[in-house]
């Protein structure tokens, strides 16, 4: 069977007639990717739940009563954290997961929330982690390298976990860690970002800069098990804000200011091989002009392409494990200098085999 | 009550379990903080009546004793995020 | 058809090659292993359940590998691989089986949300079931593994399935986990049973695995409504005693003890309030499986 059965069924009109086997393979690829809810989502959106047989049927439902709950949770923690922070003079922006969520956008929709992300302004960060640590969340365990990890050398706090609930705040207080070769001035999104409902103090940043935080992510990141629901959630960005005439040219104006032109550009290359979405055609050739070196693009592209497949057996090529690392180490070229990300990487893998988990 | 709040009851004679529906928390209460919790739902937000009321249906004397009870029920109510702030 | 129906070598074969697909309850399982002892344990356990056609969807694929790189060949390892990926860290390749059944239980647990899945034993008796939760060492297994040759059927031993469409408990009928002491009470209980090959110094003690009468195994797919909640407790030297417990307070435990009570939110809590409004709740103190045996039975008698 063909991989990729997921990008076909993301985006295609009709849904195909599958084999046990291809059910079988697909909610695989789904959750490898973790794609399952959103996949669900879909299916129910179009009515297919109900043309789809009942052994695979049970498990997107299943993955539907999950992102409910999720959905529900998320939503009661930003409230918490909204009720912590109301004696700390700081903006609260929601990022990601919880903007997509609080705001309403498409996104949202059949997602599961794990972390909530947010981003204060950075001379009251000791007040929040302080609030936030009296309403109960505290830093996860962390020995004395990570604590270094997270203050010094990246952009955020260290995760805090809530003590009774388990939920966890990533507490940012700007997109990208100072360190990184894309360096975003953090007073200008906050200047832009747009209030939530009636509590002004709640926002989200402003439709274009959300979307290039999204583009920065996914090529920053090292996680590629979430790089195809990340260029997911980008295209539903694009389409959805893509709608009123002023922000793409906003986009296009706001990446070059930020100098964030190519992150930006190998996401719209992606989006359109995966989706065929496009900027409007008096853009193209802006866009087209914010392509990196030609020889790069097609090593970063190819690289991107196959990175991006979800991770399942069914999938690989032979290619794959390789391109994984490469682009994990470029992630974290791009998030550290040279000299500290290899101390890091090997550290890292060696956290991963002795972790307490089951 | 905070406004996301949605309770859910079961009870058996005397033993209450709610179901508050925005956090997925399951509560284990006794008839005092039962009452308590539908009182505010029911839109109570005044301490004093509410004191008033509770002895009203347990049949008790409006005493400084009732008042710390249902005090230290509302402050539980507080810490779980189910309830926002009381006036006096 | 059933396991025992291939050829000698049949289950090792298919194993290696696309994998063995067995019905368990409501479940289509596939396995695959490189791993003799896992064909020797599923040929022993797993001989009276029926095989899946080719055509039928399979809800989970469970491989267990050898380890991965020096540990392939230096302290071999087995690894539970699911979806291409290692949920589990890896043990030591003797565990194997165990590790089988184990990451058997995971993928039901951590996706059958159509069920709402508790953490206990369940046991039927002329169509009533009981649920028997307990923390791990209270001696659920035993008493599970006992009953079960005294008039009982086995619906689960570790995972009780409770359906949200209609309340009803849903049996899976797999091998009975046994650990310890258990091991010995449970040979000497019952004669003749038959017992897995023992693993020892796995995170749990020693391990080994009872196989479920045939004619359990064939009433798999035969749903009980359940009766009676009953938390069992061993207590050495102990005369069986049975005391009603309070109906919150045994529902907020299963609950505590569910594996997705809080996923399924509101529709979680209205079933397992119907389960509990529907069921008499007990404490059950005991030492000899005997007298277990002559409470469940009297339970079993005064409720038609």
């Amino acid at each position: 069977m063909t991989p990729d059965l997921l990008s076909l069924l993301l985006a295609s009109a009709e849904l195909p007639t599958l084999t046990a086997r291809d059910w079988e393979d697909l909610l695989g690829q789904a959750r490898r990717a973790r794609l399952l809810a959103r996949l669900a989502q879909r299916f129910k959106d179009r009515g297919w739940i109900e043309t789809t047989p009942r052994g695979p049927a049970q498990y997107l439902e299943a993955a539907l009563r999950a992102a409910d709950r999720h959905h529900n949770e998320a939503l009661w923690e930003i409230d918490r954290i909204r009720h912590a922070l109301a004696g700390v003079p700081t903006p609260i922006v929601l990022l990601k997961g919880a903007a997509y969520l609080q705001a309403g956008l498409p996104p949202a929709r059949g997602r599961l929330f794990a972390d909530i992300d947010i981003m204060v302004t950075r001379d009251q960060l000791a007040a929040v982690e302080a609030a936030l640590f009296a309403a109960g969340w505290i830093p996860e365990k962390q020995d004395a390298y990570d604590k270094r990890y997270y203050r010094e050398w990246m952009h955020e706090l260290p995760p805090l976990q809530h003590v009774l609930r388990g939920t966890v705040i990533d507490v940012h207080h700007t997109i990208t860690p100072p360190t990184s070769r894309f360096n975003v001035d953090a007073s200008s999104l906050l200047e832009r970002s747009t209030p939530l409902c009636d509590d002004s103090r709640l926002r989200v940043l402003a439709p274009a800069d959300m979307v290039l935080h999204s583009a920065v992510h996914l090529f920053q990141e090292g996680e590629f098990d979430h790089g195809l629901r990340d260029l997911l959630d980008l295209n539903d960005l694009l389409l959805h804000f893509g709608r009123q005439s002023s922000f793409w040219p906003d986009l296009l104006r706001r990446a070059r200011a930020l100098g964030l032109e190519v992150p930006l550009s190998h996401a719209l290359i992606h989006l359109r091989r995966l989706f065929g979405t496009v900027p409007p055609d008096a853009l193209a050739e802006e866009v087209a002009s914010m392509n990196p070196h030609r020889l790069t693009r097609a090593v970063m592209s190819s690289l991107l392409s196959t990175a991006l497949r979800p991770d399942h057996p069914s999938c690989d090529g032979s290619f794959t494990p390789v391109a994984r690392w490469l682009l994990y180490v470029r992630a974290h070229y791009l998030r550290m200098p040279l000299h500290r990300v290899i101390p890091h990487l090997v550290r890292k893998a060696y956290m991963r085999r002795f972790p307490a988990k089951v | 009550m905070n406004p996301l709040v949605q309770l859910h009851w079961r009870q058996w004679e005397d033993e209450w379990l709610v179901f508050e529906r925005a956090s997925g928390r399951t509560h284990q209460m006794n008839s005092l903080s039962a009452f308590v919790a539908m009182s505010l739902e029911n839109g109570e937000s005044s301490l004093d009546a509410l004191v008033d009321q509770v002895s009203g249906q347990f049949d008790l004397a409006d005493s400084a004793q009732t008042r710390i009870a249902v005090l230290a029920v509302v402050r539980q109510f507080e810490d779980l995020g189910l309830v926002i702030a009381l006036e006096a | 058809m059933i396991v025992s129906a291939l050829p000698p070598g049949g289950v090792d074969d298919r194993l290696r090659a696309d994998g063995l697909v067995i019905r368990t309850g409501p479940f289509n399982f596939r396995i695959d292993s490189p791993i003799r002892s896992v064909a020797e344990g599923v040929a022993l356990l797993y001989a009276d359940y029926p095989m899946a056609d080719d055509s039928e969807f399979v809800d989970f694929s469970v491989t267990i590998g050898h380890g991965s790189g020096l540990h392939r060949w230096f302290r071999p390892q087995a690894r539970f691989i699911y979806d291409g990926d290692s949920p589990f860290e890896p043990l030591p390749a003797n565990h194997a089986h165990p590790l089988l059944e184990w990451a058997m239980n995971w993928c039901i647990s951590s996706q059958a949300h159509q069920y709402l899945i508790l953490h206990a034993a369940v046991i039927e008796h002329s169509g009533g079931a009981v649920v028997l939760p307990a923390p791990p060492g209270s001696g659920k297994s035993t008493l599970c593994a006992g009953l079960i040759h005294r008039g009982w059927r086995l619906m689960s031993d570790e995972l009780a399935m409770i359906s949200l469409y209609d309340g009803c408990i849903v049996p899976l009928a797999r091998p009975v986990s046994l650990k310890n002491e258990s091991i010995d009470i449970i040979r000497r209980y019952v004669p003749g049973a038959v017992l897995s090959r023992e693993t020892p110094d796995t995170s749990k003690g020693t391990v080994a695995h009872l196989k479920v009468p045939a004619e359990q195994v064939r009433r798999a797919n035969e749903p009980a409504v359940p009766r009676w909640v009953v938390f069992p407790r061993y207590v050495a030297g102990a005369p069986p005693r049975l005391t009603p417990r309070p109906k919150a307070d045994s529902m907020f435990e299963l609950a505590r003890n569910a594996f997705n009570y809080s996923l399924l939110g509101l529709t979680g809590f209205e079933v397992l309030g119907d389960v509990i409004t529907s069921c008499d709740c007990y404490d059950f103190e005991y030492s000899e499986l005997d007298d277990a045996v002559a409470t469940f039975d009297r339970l079993a008698t005064a409720h038609p």
